[in-house]
């Protein structure tokens, strides 16, 4: 019996979840405001809601893992996020667990 | 850009004041770089349709707000299979408690079929709410708190039954069933009036020398000679199959289910009726008659109010049995 549609993108939607979070850590090794981060992630294949990614944004500097700035860019005001000492320190640490746990699943799948 | 002015206020009026500033900064900017976007695409301004979509897009005020305020649920993964647990069974307990108060209002109402099922669902209705808003801002509390119930994370396996037991019912030995239809037969012969074990003695009453008391069936019962020896002679058909074991099974749950059944209906009759044992005696006053009979026809009328709900309960479990027991479909086999 073929997987439903819905059941699938169910289940691809929360494999991608727990993936965001290292995704945007990793693009804000350098410096990024929410629309190009988010167009960055977009282009890597990680699309994900803006009502989604600036709560998470705020979230992950509240946690001392982003530093931000307000700056003023293109006549406009922009708050510009990239990683503190701590978030490289914990970035590199779920990178190293991200690619172990790729590692164990090439074995399995 | 109204509608961005409108959907920021939305969203400023959900966001706490601390951050209201920022938050609609941020949010003012990353719109506007979407609308920019748009009008790049399109090579002119958007129009108010287009600006509404992106703001459809971008998600409605109360979701985008919900998901500053960070814990967005009241019950957390980790504790809602104790608070579905717990919630199960206080639904358990005010059904049960329902189902005997509408029993009850019924047998005490017999010329009024409306009233037990008013009064089980009014009942029910209150009880239900009232539990499951607690047992909700109870969980919710407990969700909220760094420590969570130590039973979750410190229990011990040994503590854990040796086997699992359903705890209220019994299984039925064979010397049960036996017991059963010794039993039922006994009643038969006295119903039918073949054995002669009726002894007309209220021990309550203090009986003078050449005072007598005779107590004797009701009409009613006359009335219901059929239809009570047809349900003895059923229960001890159940019986009887049960002591063939899971052969029939079924059957016996199936006749158990019936039988129950049939005895609401011959109680709802005879519960009807009201006046169940006829009292007369020689050498006593007739109020102290009409006492005696009071008190015997009230106990009577207790008694079968409690058979009647008795009954209720049986019907459902059995009800719940047969639901269980029925063979389940096996899942087709791949081609």
């Amino acid at each position: 019996m073929p997987v439903e549609d819905d059941l699938f993108e169910k289940l691809r939607l929360e494999l991608r979840r727990g993936s965001l979070v290292l995704a945007v850590l990793g693009a804000l090794k350098v410096e990024r405001y929410g629309y190009t981060l988010r167009k960055v992630l977009a282009d890597a294949g990680l699309e994900i809601e803006e009502s989604a990614l600036y709560p998470m944004l705020r979230r992950l500097e509240t946690q001392g893992l982003l530093t931000s700035e307000w700056r003023e860019e293109d006549k406009r005001n922009k708050r510009f996020y990239r990683l503190s000492p701590d978030g490289e320190t914990l970035a590199a640490q779920l990178a190293t667990e991200w690619r172990a746990i790729n590692a164990s699943l090439d074995t399995l799948l | 850009m109204d509608l961005i002015d409108r959907y920021l206020a939305a969203i400023g009026a959900l966001t706490l004041q601390g951050q209201r500033q920022d938050i609609l900064a941020e949010l003012r900017d990353a719109l506007m770089s979407r609308c920019e976007e748009k009008e790049a695409e399109t090579g002119r301004p958007l129009t108010e349709d287009e600006v509404a979509d992106v703001l459809r897009g971008f998600g409605h005020p109360l979701v985008v707000a919900a998901r500053y305020g960070g814990q967005s649920y009241l019950v957390g993964p980790e504790l809602y299979p104790l608070y579905l647990f717990c919630l199960k069974i206080l639904l358990a307990i005010v059904a049960a408690i329902a189902v005997v108060t509408g029993v009850v209002t019924a047998a005490l109402h017999p010329g009024n079929p409306g009233a037990g099922i008013g009064a089980a669902i009014g009942a029910f209705i209150p009880a239900a709410l009232a539990n499951v808003g607690a047992l909700t801002i109870i969980a919710a509390i407990v969700q909220r708190q760094k420590v969570r119930p130590g039973f979750l994370t410190n229990w011990n396996p040994r503590e854990l039954p040796k086997r699992l037991q359903r705890p209220v019912f019994r299984p039925q030995t064979r010397l049960d069933n036996i017991a059963g239809i010794i039993a039922q037969g006994v009643f038969v012969l006295w119903w039918t009036r073949a054995l002669a074990v009726w002894i007309p003695y209220v021990s309550y009453v203090p009986l003078k020398a050449g005072q007598q008391l005779d107590l004797a069936r009701a009409p009613i019962w006359d009335t219901l000679f059929w239809p009570v020896l047809a349900l003895m002679l059923a229960s001890i058909a159940v019986h009887a199959l049960k002591l063939f074991g899971q052969k029939f099974r079924m059957a016996a749950h199936g006749l158990d289910l019936a039988r129950n059944l049939a005895a609401l209906v011959v109680l709802w009759v005879a519960l009807q009726a009201g006046h169940w044992v006829t009292v007369s005696g020689r050498g006593m006053a007739a109020d102290a008659l009409a006492k005696v009979d009071y008190g015997v026809n009230l106990g009577l009328q207790i008694g079968l109010v409690v058979l009647t709900v008795v009954a209720v309960s049986l019907v459902l479990y059995d009800s719940w049995r047969l639901f269980r027991d029925q063979p389940r479909r096996l899942a087709p086999k791949p081609d």
